[in-house]
């Protein structure tokens, strides 16, 4: 029987390549890393896996595979993170819906902290809160005011269920009192040109997507989302600083494995990542592109999921947003 | 004059060496991406962009722009030769091209698509260097009303370019329409029609579609008639198009040329409309048009020309106004960041070498594409003589391929298999596909202006009629349908006079 | 499959009309229907529902008064084994790889036709096109196609460059 032979030598090789063999934290990695983007190519997430991957394929000596796994959110590609072996062999990156979706879908087949081992917390992108020129406002208490004043003409551009550009318009309106009147997009893009011709008065949108059109002046910039101010638009006051108390909003994300991947191995991804980005040409490409890199340890990107899903769902459940 | 100190900046910046290389590079690749069906555009670009982040932004900028074109060139050679669309575009042009190639004008076909595309190419460059901010400022005089009353007028002409019953025609647009609309609703985030299938959740790709219908659905059907061994039935004659031919070409590349230049300037989807609406104009004001459908060159010429126009012009709103009119031109915007440029009205201004780099080098890509494509033109003929039961299996496996890595996902393929034996259905009723196509294109974007227009006028219909712009598109639409209309009712009536 | 009607075709595209508008008018039945003014995500298919199902009955009821063509034979076999061999593809491709999935592929169509037979130079002609996928689309173009998939993974100890 020369085929069960072969198949038994099969599945013994199959074993060898897989099975978890005590101390194999110090060879790793001896085979590819496998690095999934839950998102098309050209994004944030996708230009940070693309910079990062090249680097720890050099410091490790093993070849780091970018795949785009795009669809659904974000949620294809992270449900297939969730379900891949915990063995460091897949890593994956995620965006701001990471610690949003689990409020918006039904079934989602992960979960934001049980399904995952947190390795590094990447990077932040501020948004921008953009207005039509024409409408007559300089600082977000002017923009307020004359939301209030003008309810009909209180249009807000967002970027379809479940955005960070939704949910930081969703914020304004829990803690300013406002009535808005969400329009929703595609993306960036197709949002765009309906806010250069006025047609909706605000985006709040990435400070990478708008702030051309804000040096332009196509749009005026009247406050920066996050607590404190970019360094990309050090002069834009923070909402937080224009008297919106604790208003933050952000599109953030960071690095996981699937839950149950050795300590050691998290342990060795982390250093070696937060290694890449301090490099001064990955550092300097990314805050080009408006995305600020971070670091630190496992713990603390944990705990940073765990504050931003609590922030989140607040703001749906103020707003009354059910999954459809 | 400033126009020549622009072009002349533009020359010196795209005929240095390594730009010229690299415009080489893009438009040699994008015409495999092209010829291959199925791989898309995108999804190549996707895969190069990272290559690029070393480039400096301008030779990138014009290898990542050769690509876009250049699959423009490469998709209607597939269409032309084995009848399979890889493109929204290619869709017209193997309605009329692949005709002609089953009747030995193979060759003429595809040298009046690439004269065509050139002449398209080079008026499109000259427009852009004379007026591109002023036409760049137009695209954002398009708000929903009217983009929704476009693509009405856009559903008009998908009628008009059926060659067979009216009433199919209809049925199939609606179908079409209504398999646009699987996935996920932009407005409320519903997921539509998804059969709580995690893939479809953002909607069916139109390459599987297309592969489906035209690839899968066609062999099987030109397996059953067993005299198409061969798909040129009659004796190839002539490569290049004759007196009579030129005659015939040289108005509907003009007009297909206007009509293109001016829907590509809406990034919100009029690009997608150039090939059909130069198709269904041909169709009304051609002397030929009982030969349309059945290899037609007119047919062939204005869509090419419409269509090369079309995706050129769509550089301008990104260009001039930072605003991406497709997933492409977004993967560009991201490669402009990455380089440190912020996309935006700024850019002519700051980096006046780019800007007029880039749009010079869509004329010199053109060029290389024109040296390129004449000479495989006898190739690419000689191809399709070899015996179908070869090179249907070759097919299907770019098919396959190329379908698998739109998302790098096997459920495609398996959908493809869907749409395969669907197309072969309706093929054998009669019904035809490219209607349903355009149909499938338009269904969500009219949906998505629609309730957007009336989600910003509070609600108010007569938003779609207040903008005299929509207003006009609406009225032309009014008179297109009832100009179709009118002899289909008169058709109908003979054909029941003669029943009786 | 022959109706005895005067118009096979419309009749049976009239039927395909009614069937599909009437399965997408059941499925907006779950979907928030909306006013005009402000449409839920139900308001807009189940106009178009309408519109099919009303454009089948048109097709339908002109089958039976207008003649026209006779529906033609259906290629059952040919369409199959063509389905079959694409979806042997699906199957195939990450579990055992590209290169089995493409011979698959190939043969399994291939036999579609009456030409098929087992003959050297088209054997010779399967493994050229199978390289040159692996090299064009896996090497070149970096398409995350396994070249071994999950079942043959083992054998990438020995030959690392397929992985």
């Amino acid at each position: 029987m020369k085929l069960s032979t072969m198949a038994k030598l099969a599945a013994a090789a199959a074993c060898l390549a897989l099975a978890p063999i005590p101390g194999s934290a110090q060879t790793y990695p001896t085979k590819p890393i496998r690095f999934i983007v839950p998102a098309p190519p050209g994004g944030a997430i996708d230009i940070l896996a693309r910079l990062v991957g090249e680097k720890l394929a050099a410091s490790m000596g093993q070849p780091v595979i970018v795949e785009n796994k795009p669809g659904a959110s974000n949620n294809l590609g992270t449900d297939l993170l969730a379900k891949s072996a915990p063995d460091g062999y897949t890593i994956g990156i995620v965006g701001g819906s990471h610690n949003i979706n689990k409020y918006l879908f039904k079934d989602l087949g992960w979960d934001p902290e049980a399904s995952f081992a947190p390795i590094v917390y990447t990077h932040v992108v501020p948004l921008v809160f953009a207005i039509h020129p024409g409408v007559p406002a300089k600082t977000l208490p002017e923009l307020i005011a004359w939301f209030k004043a003008n309810p009909d003409k209180a249009k807000v551009a967002t970027s379809g269920r479940g955005s960070a550009q939704e949910m930081a318009a969703e914020m304004l309106q829990m803690m300013s009192g406002t009535k808005l009147l969400m329009v929703p997009y595609k993306g960036s893009s197709q949002a765009h040109p309906d806010l250069l011709a006025g047609r909706t008065a605000l985006y709040i949108d990435t400070i990478s997507a708008i702030q051309g059109h804000v040096k332009s002046g196509a749009v005026r910039a009247v406050a920066v989302s996050t607590a404190k101010r970019s360094p990309a638009m050090p002069n834009l006051a923070s909402a937080d600083e224009q008297g919106l108390k604790g208003y933050d909003a952000n599109t953030n994300g960071g690095i996981l494995a699937p839950a149950g991947t050795p300590k050691e191995i998290v342990a060795k991804l982390n250093a070696e990542i937060n290694k890449a980005l301090k490099q001064p040409d990955v550092t300097a490409k990314l805050e080009g592109a408006g995305i600020q890199v971070q670091g630190g340890s496992p713990a603390e990107y944990a705990a940073l999921i765990k504050s931003d899903l609590a922030k989140w769902k607040k703001v749906i459940d103020a707003a009354g947003l059910q999954p459809e | 004059m400033d126009l020549f100190a622009n072009l002349a900046l533009g020359f010196s910046t795209s005929l240095s060496f390594t730009n010229l290389a690299y415009c080489f590079v893009g438009v040699f690749l994008g015409t495999a991406v092209g010829v291959l069906p199925g791989l898309g555009v995108p999804a190549t670009v996707a895969m190069l962009l990272p290559a690029t982040f070393v480039l400096p932004p301008v030779s990138a900028l014009i290898m990542l722009a050769g690509i876009f074109y250049g699959a423009q060139y490469g998709g209607s050679t597939t269409s032309i030769l084995v009848n399979l669309p890889g493109e929204t575009s290619s869709v017209i042009t193997a309605l009329d091209g692949h005709q002609m190639a089953r009747q030995g004008k193979a060759g003429r076909a595809l040298a009046t698509s690439a004269i065509g595309s050139f002449f398209a190419g080079t008026v499109c460059t000259l427009l852009m260097a004379m007026f591109a901010p002023p036409l760049g400022a137009m695209a954002l005089e398009f708000g929903p009303a009217e983009y929704f009353s476009l693509m009405v007028l856009g559903l008009v002409a998908s009628i008009v370019l059926a060659s067979g019953s009216i009433l199919h025609a209809l049925g199939m647009v609606v179908i079409g329409l209504l398999l646009g609309l699987v996935g996920t609703d932009v407005n409320s985030g519903a997921q539509r029609f998804a059969l709580g299938i995690s893939e479809l959740i953002d909607g069916i790709n139109f390459v599987v579609i297309a592969m489906g219908m035209f690839g899968l659905g066609e062999i099987a059907a030109n397996l059953q008639n067993a005299d198409t061994r061969e798909l040129t039935v009659k004796k190839v004659t002539g490569l290049w198009p004759d007196r009579e031919d030129w005659k015939r070409i040289w108005a509907p590349i003009l007009r297909g040329t206007a009509l293109g230049s001016v829907l590509g300037l809406l990034p919100g989807g009029g690009a997608a409309l150039a090939s059909f609406g130069a198709y269904a104009l041909e169709k009304k004001v051609s002397k030929n048009r009982a030969q349309f459908g059945k290899g037609a060159i007119e047919g062939v010429a204005a869509p090419e020309a419409a269509n090369n126009a079309g995706a050129q012009m769509s550089f301008v709103p990104m260009l001039t106004l930072g605003i991406p009119a497709n997933p492409v031109m977004a993967l560009m915007i991201g490669a402009m960041v990455i380089q440190g440029i912020q996309p935006g009205p700024g850019v002519i201004t700051e980096q006046p070498a780019l800007f007029w780099g880039v749009v010079v080098s869509m004329w010199t890509g053109n060029v290389i594409l024109l040296v390129l494509n004449l000479p495989l033109i006898g190739l690419w003929v000689k191809m399709i003589s070899v015996p179908y039961h070869f090179l249907y299996p070759m097919i299907l496996v770019f098919c396959a391929i190329g379908v698998f890595s739109l998302s790098n996902a096997t459920f495609d393929v398996h959908l493809m298999v869907l749409f395969g034996l669907v197309g072969y259905v309706f093929k054998k009723l009669d019904c035809e596909p490219a209607p349903m196509l355009l149909g499938f294109i338009l269904g969500p974007m009219m949906e998505e202006y629609l309730r957007r227009a009336l989600l910003l006028s509070m609600g108010d219909p007569m938003t779609l009629v207040n903008s005299p712009l929509s207003a006009i598109l609406l009225a032309i639409a009014a008179i297109l349908l009832v100009l179709v209309l009118l002899p289909a009712f008169g058709k109908t009536r003979e054909e029941a006079f003669q029943e009786n | 499959m022959q109706l005895r009607a005067a118009g096979p075709k419309d009749v049976w595209a009239g039927l395909i009309y009614i069937a599909f508008g009437g399965g997408v008018f059941w499925a907006t039945l779950s979907y928030r229907l909306g006013t005009a003014g402000r449409m839920g995500p139900g308001y807009f298919p189940r106009v178009l529902a309408l519109i099919l199902v009303t454009i089948g009955v048109i097709s339908l009821v002109r089958g039976f008064i207008v003649r026209g063509t006779p529906v033609g034979e259906m290629a059952w076999k040919p369409l199959a084994t063509i389905s079959l061999s694409a979806a042997l593809f699906g199957l195939l491709l990450e579990r055992a790889g590209l290169m089995v999935a493409l011979a698959a592929l190939v043969l399994v169509s291939a036999s579609a036709s009456k030409e098929f037979r087992w003959d050297p130079k088209a054997l010779v002609g399967l493994v050229g096109l199978i390289a040159f996928c692996v090299l064009a689309f896996v090497k070149g173009l970096g398409v995350p196609l396994p070249i071994l998939g999950s079942w043959l993974e083992p054998l990438a100890v020995m030959a690392p460059w397929l992985r």
